[in-house]
Parts: C-alpha cells; structure tokens; sequence
C-alpha cells in the first residue's frame, strides 16, 4: 500500500501562566492510502491538537509531518460548523469561495455530492430546516467540495443522539468509502472506532503517547451497522475496553 | 384549508383577548387625559403649572400655525439622524478596530469602561466652550452618549463569534478579510442590528440634553424656553411632542430592524 503521510517523533507542548503543557509526547504512525483509521483515547488529550497541527492550525514544538507530494488534507470539524445566515448550496460551497475555487468543474461535483446524498432539493433551505444527520453530511459535502485525499473527523458524530449517531456513521462512511477517500478520526466511542475502521491507534491520556496500533479484521465486513454484529467486533471491544482503562 | 371548531374557538379567543387589552390602553389614555382636564377646570391642581390638555391643544394649535412647529420637530429630527448615523458607523469602525488589534483593544479596554459610566452630560459645559454654541455641539453631545456603548455592544458582537466556526475558517487558510466578510460580521449582525434599537433611545437623550444646553430652536429648546418664561403649556405640549416622537422614531428604527435582520 501507498503511505500516504506519515507523522514522527511528534511532540507539542503548551505554556501557559500555571507552567507548561506536555500535550503530545513522541507520536510516530504513518497511514496509507484508502484507510480508514480511528485515533481513540480518553477525552482532554492531545488528540485534537493532533489534527490542528496536521492541518496546519498549530506549529508542533518538535518532529516532522510528511505528506506525501500533491496530496491534500480536508478537516472536519468536532460540530457541523455550518453558517446559519447562508443557504445549503452557499454552505456546501464555502471552502471553494474561500479558496478561490469556484470553477465550473468544481460546482458541477458540488452538485454531484447534494444530489447523490440527498440534499439537493433543500439546497435554497437553511441549515436551521436540516436534521442533525443532514447537517452532517452537508459539512462533510463541504470538505469534500474541495477535493482532499486525506479527511480528518474530529469526532464528527459527537454532537448526535444514538439513535442518528449509528444511521449518521453508516452514511459517512459510505460515501468516503464511494468518493474513495483516506480517514482518519478521532472517536471516544470504541464500538464506532471497531465498526468503522481498518486499523484503530490508542492513545493514552495526557500526555499523549501513541499505546498501541490494532489492526481490525473482522470476518464478512460490509456496513458498520452490520459490523457490529460480527464475533470478532465483542473480542475487540473487551481488548479496547481493558486498554483504555488501564491507561486512565 | 378547512379549520376545527377547537381551532376558531382559540382564534375567537386570541381574537377577544387583543381586543380586550387595546380597549383598557385606549381607556387609561382617556381617563388620563380626561381627569387631568376635569382636576385643572375644577382648581384642584393648579393649571397654571399643570397646564390641561386643552391648554396644550391651543399651544400646539399655535405653533402649528405659525409654523414654529415644523421646524421645531425638523431640527429635533435632523440632529437625531446625523448624531445616530454617524453613531453607528464610528461604533461598528471602532469595534472592528478593536476586534482586528487585540492588543489595542486589551489596552484600551480599562479607558473605555471608564467613558462608559461617566455621566456625559457632565462635559456639557466643556463640548459647549470647545464646539462652540451651535448646532455641532449638540451633535458632539449625542455622539458621546450613544458612541460608547454602540462601541462595546458591536464589540462583543464580534468578540462571541463561534470559535469553531474560526477554526473552520482558518483551516481553509481564509485571510483576515474574509474572516470579517465571510464570518465575523454575519455572525454579529444581529447584534449589531439589535444595537441600532439602544442607539437611537441614547442618540434622542444625547439630542434633548444638548438642546437644554445649547440651541434656538427643536424640542429641547421649546421646553427650556417654556421653563425660563414660566409658560408650562408650553413645556407640556413639548413633553407631548417628544412622546408622539420619540414613539415614531422608535418604530422607525423597530421596521428598520425587521427588514435587515436574518431572516
């Protein structure tokens, strides 16, 4: 397989009035092309900090980022981020007016992603008139508009009820997985990560240090709603389970 | 579309309810104005300081009909809209200022909180000596009363300004300006539109105060005049006056409001 990026000996550290913050502690992992992989630990570690040095938001205070020629990464943001005061069509085309995208081509996939995922007859509506699952997958659309190889989700379904939060997963992962995208997110819920990914990084709480990498084979894949029925999906949840707790 | 009988039951309902409270408003305006005509016609209150709304009537009667009326309210009107304007133009440009240079605006914070609680007619005197007696210090005195707190609403406008929504932006590299464009200024419209609300109930005061102060003609003037010559119609029918105004104005800026806010 392809490596994609490829992040080493990573450190961040904070400093702040009360002293300084060790964040992230030497992370090494690399992902490949058309992965998908969820990055999980306890909440309140580094693993956000993680993202926002991937995407450029923040400076790492030591290591390197590789990413590999030409490739482009698109964020998703923790909530769906979307602008009340503009349209569906408007917020779907944001990141190509912010960065001066908007070619014919460009739009013509805009309206490719609205209308293969169910959002192109709301497109004059309002962000206010969607169900929390549409607002999803209109900010995923958003990220996708522009075209990146590499998506990280921040916890992209956390702001969801259980019930939309599995039928949500299902759908996002289908259309990364249909639009042939590489993924990496960050999740605190081990079944999700189980059910969505092929290889799951635990992290340990702050500072953030990279415990162990599992990769997931379950038997028959396909959705990850029907992931979970598998036998192997309870074996890697007790795995999971002792882990992170033990690193609590 | 066919309505249930619950349905016009409750409209009939709603329907008598306004009606009920538009009656009782009509009717305290009647009693009030009728008993205070009956107590000033009966010396129970002394007219001659009270006035009557039938002595207020003849007053504005008066005015109205050698013109002073008009350009009483013309002026009045004329210094409201210059001070307001130019209210909230150099609010919103400060507060985006502000909001640009934090550093700025940590630094200027302590001064600004200070202008705010300061009682502003105060330098009254002072705009009078500085500006000269004339029609710009009126302006000048509006402007200190409304600009501050025009200042700090839009500020904080900006300031409670989605901090995802930041990092979203950020993370499509948006320059500063599309930053403003794009999020921060949508984001405080309401806001800013809501502040136009409380500049212009400030602007009015700023404008009533500085033609107390200073001026030769507007409302403010026509109710000192009254005061000094002892003609308490006359300031009765300016404090008339005023009311009906400061209502209009009100309104004015209520439709405003309506039309530029989201949605």
């Amino acid at each position: 397989m392809n490596n994609l990026f490829r992040v080493e000996h990573l450190q961040k550290t904070y400093h702040t009035k009360h002293g300084e913050i060790e964040a992230i502690r030497d992370v090494s992992f690399s992902i490949f092309e058309g992965e998908f992989v969820s990055i999980i630990g306890p909440s309140g570690c580094g693993k956000s900090t993680l993202f926002s040095i991937l995407v450029g938001l923040e400076q790492a205070s030591k290591g390197t980022i590789c990413i590999q020629d030409g490739k482009t990464i698109g964020y998703m943001l923790q909530s769906d981020a979307l602008f009340p005061w503009l349209t569906i069509y408007e917020n779907a085309i944001l990141g190509l007016r912010i960065t001066h995208q908007l070619t014919e081509e460009n739009l013509k996939y805009v309206q490719y992603l609205l209308e293969t995922y169910g959002l192109s007859e709301f497109q004059q509506k309002y962000p206010s008139e969607l169900s929390g699952g549409m607002k999803q997958r209109l900010a995923l659309i958003r990220t996708l508009a522009l075209k990146p190889d590499i998506l990280l989700l921040d916890e992209p379904f956390s702001a969801l009820d259980y019930q939309s939060r599995l039928k949500v997963s299902d759908d996002v992962y289908q259309i990364i997985k249909k639009e042939k995208k590489t993924a990496v997110m960050i999740t605190h819920d081990i079944a999700e990560a189980i059910s969505l990914s092929d290889r799951v990084l635990v992290f340990s709480k702050r500072p953030c240090i990279l415990k162990k990498v599992h990769d997931i084979s379950l038997s028959n894949r396909s959705t990850p709603i029907e992931n979970r029925k598998t036998k192997e999906f309870s074996q890697y949840y007790d795995t999971l389970w002792k882990e992170i707790d033990a690193h609590v | 579309m066919l309505m249930s009988k619950e349905q016009k039951k409750f409209l009939g309902k709603q329907k008598k309810e306004r009606f009920f409270i538009l009656f009782w408003q009509m009717m305290i305006v009647l009693l009030f104005f009728f008993g205070w005509e009956m107590f000033a016609n009966h010396k129970i209150i002394n007219p001659f300081i009270f006035s009557s709304p039938s002595r207020i009537f003849l007053t504005l009667q008066g005015l109205f009909v050698s013109g002073q009326l008009f350009t009483h309210i013309w002026a009045t009107l004329c210094e409201t809209i210059i001070a307001f304007l130019l209210g909230i133009s150099l609010g919103f440009g400060i507060a985006l200022l502000l909001y640009e240079f934090p550093l700025f605006a940590k630094i200027i914070e302590p001064f600004l909180t200070m202008l705010n609680s300061l009682p502003k007619v105060a330098l009254g005197p002072i705009i009078i000596i500085w500006t000269g007696a004339n029609g710009k210090s009126i302006i000048v005195m509006a402007l200190l009363i409304n600009l501050i707190i025009s200042i700090l609403t839009i500020y904080n406008g900006f300031v409670a300004t989605d901090e995802v929504k930041i990092k979203l932006m950020k993370s499509l590299h948006a320059n500063q300006l599309q930053m403003l464009w794009y999020l921060v200024i949508p984001s405080a419209w309401d806001t800013i539109i809501s502040s136009l609300k409380l500049n212009i109930s400030m602007t009015f005061i700023g404008v009533i105060m500085g033609e107390f102060l200073v001026s030769k003609k507007g409302i403010g003037y026509l109710i000192i005049y009254g005061t000094q010559v002892f003609n308490l119609n006359l300031v009765m029918s300016g404090i008339f006056i005023l009311i009906v105004l400061s209502f209009f104005i009100y309104e004015c800026v209520s439709f405003i409001e309506k039309k530029l806010s989201h949605r």
